[in-house]
């Protein structure tokens, strides 16, 4: 039922799942890596966030992981979150859907070919 | 400044989600602003905020409000319940304050030894100080705090953080009917007090009851005005008569209600502060009539 409101994947939420794929990350540390892994180009807002946040914790995509000190965040006590195996089934489908697209689209001549 | 303003800002989002997420958010927006740099940096920072709250406020709006299935295992204050707390809170300091404020009137008008005035005037003056820092404290703490029961334990949140209890840590607990629960640790640090105007109070009182007994004890009578205002009596007979005859039993029975008073202020350190004056200031009061004391005694 949950997954249906993700169909298809919001970018926030496939960027959140994206930055704790890696590790338990809070508030703050999700929207400093979702700036780092888009080049600046994607900054999260406190409302974006915390609403995309509520929404994939009541899908059980992601859970909550503890509060503690980010000794690198200052001395204040943050939630940290963390990907859930569903959670990460669901980043893995929409990735393989948007690059299904991705393929369609370069077939097309729409998209140019990268060659990292 | 910065914060204040977005604190209010957050207003704008639904209760429950601002429940859940205010204090977080906030905490993101201290840090965006700490980390804004350049001329125009916090400038961006709001705009980019600002640009979020016009698109996730409408977002949040639309959201359904999620009804819990189940016990709720977090207890808050409704506006009615807050608004009724932060009252209580301000009668207290009105009683403080007028007593202080007669003291003071009396004094001036020259019944009084000038020493007496500066101890009356202070305790007014910090009180009247008090009634003002004190509600707007009041309001944001009472406008967050909330109870919520996480297993076997009891955490409390609002404005100034987060305390918990386990159910073991619990030396008593403490119901004053129409008044509140006291949840009594060991550590002063981790007691905790629930308000009767609570959303929940009587299933909270249900499941606490389960961890250990709950003893039950009548509304004290100095929160009555009547029994407040004869001892605000007895108080300023005490700061005045001018027979030691007279100030010695209404300095005792004051003093000691002003010691149960310190003692019960609990939470409040405006509460602590003003009964701690006060007592001072009978302290005082006697130390000057020493002398006159000794002549009785012998």
């Amino acid at each position: 039922m949950p997954r249906r409101k993700f169909h298809p994947l919001p970018p926030a939420a496939l960027h959140i799942m994206l930055s704790l794929a890696d590790g338990d990350r809070h508030g703050y540390g999700i929207m400093q890596e979702v700036a780092a892994q888009t080049g600046g180009k994607v900054r999260l807002g406190p409302g974006t966030l915390y609403g995309t946040i509520k929404a994939l914790l009541e899908g059980g995509f992601i859970a909550e992981a503890g509060e503690r000190p980010d000794d690198a965040a200052g001395s204040e006590r943050r939630k940290y979150y963390r990907l859930t195996g569903a959670g990460r089934a669901l980043a893995s489908h929409e990735v393989e859907r948007m690059a299904q697209v991705l393929r369609i689209a370069r077939q097309k001549r729409v998209a140019v070919p990268s060659h990292a | 400044m910065h914060e204040k303003i977005y604190r209010r800002l957050l207003k704008l989002y639904p209760a429950h989600f601002r429940g859940e997420y205010g204090e977080a958010m906030a905490q993101l927006f201290r840090d965006r602003m700490r980390t804004a740099d350049g001329p125009g940096g916090k400038l961006r920072v709001w705009l980019h905020i600002l640009g979020d709250l016009a698109v996730s406020v409408i977002r949040e709006h639309q959201r359904p409000t999620p009804t819990p299935a189940g016990p709720p295992n977090v207890f808050r204050l409704d506006r009615a319940g807050a608004g009724a707390l932060m009252r209580r809170q301000v009668y207290g300091l009105l009683w403080s304050l007028l007593s202080a404020g007669v003291g003071a009137l009396l004094a001036w008008a020259g019944r009084a030894p000038y020493g007496l005035v500066i101890c009356f005037s202070v305790p007014a003056a910090a009180a009247l100080l008090g009634a003002i820092r004190g509600r707007a404290s009041a309001r944001a703490q009472w406008s967050a705090f909330e109870l919520v029961l996480e297993g076997d334990r009891l955490v409390q949140r609002d404005n100034r953080g987060t305390r918990a209890i386990a159910r073991d840590e619990i030396v008593s607990m403490i119901e004053v009917p129409g008044y509140g629960l006291s949840i009594l640790a060991a550590n002063p640090r981790q007691s905790m007090f629930a308000p009767a105007q609570i959303g929940g109070y009587a299933d909270l009182l249900n499941r606490l009851g389960a961890w250990r007994d709950i003893v039950r004890q009548p509304r004290p009578l100095l929160w009555g005005h009547g029994a407040a205002s004869g001892v605000a009596a007895l108080y300023l007979a005490a700061m005045f008569a001018r027979s030691a005859w007279v100030v010695l039993p209404c300095a005792g029975i004051c003093a000691v209600s002003l010691g149960w008073s310190f003692r019960r202020a609990g939470e409040s350190r405006t509460a602590r502060r003003i009964f701690a004056v006060l007592l001072a200031a009978l302290s005082l009061r006697l130390a000057v009539l020493l002398p006159e004391l000794l002549r009785l005694s012998r």
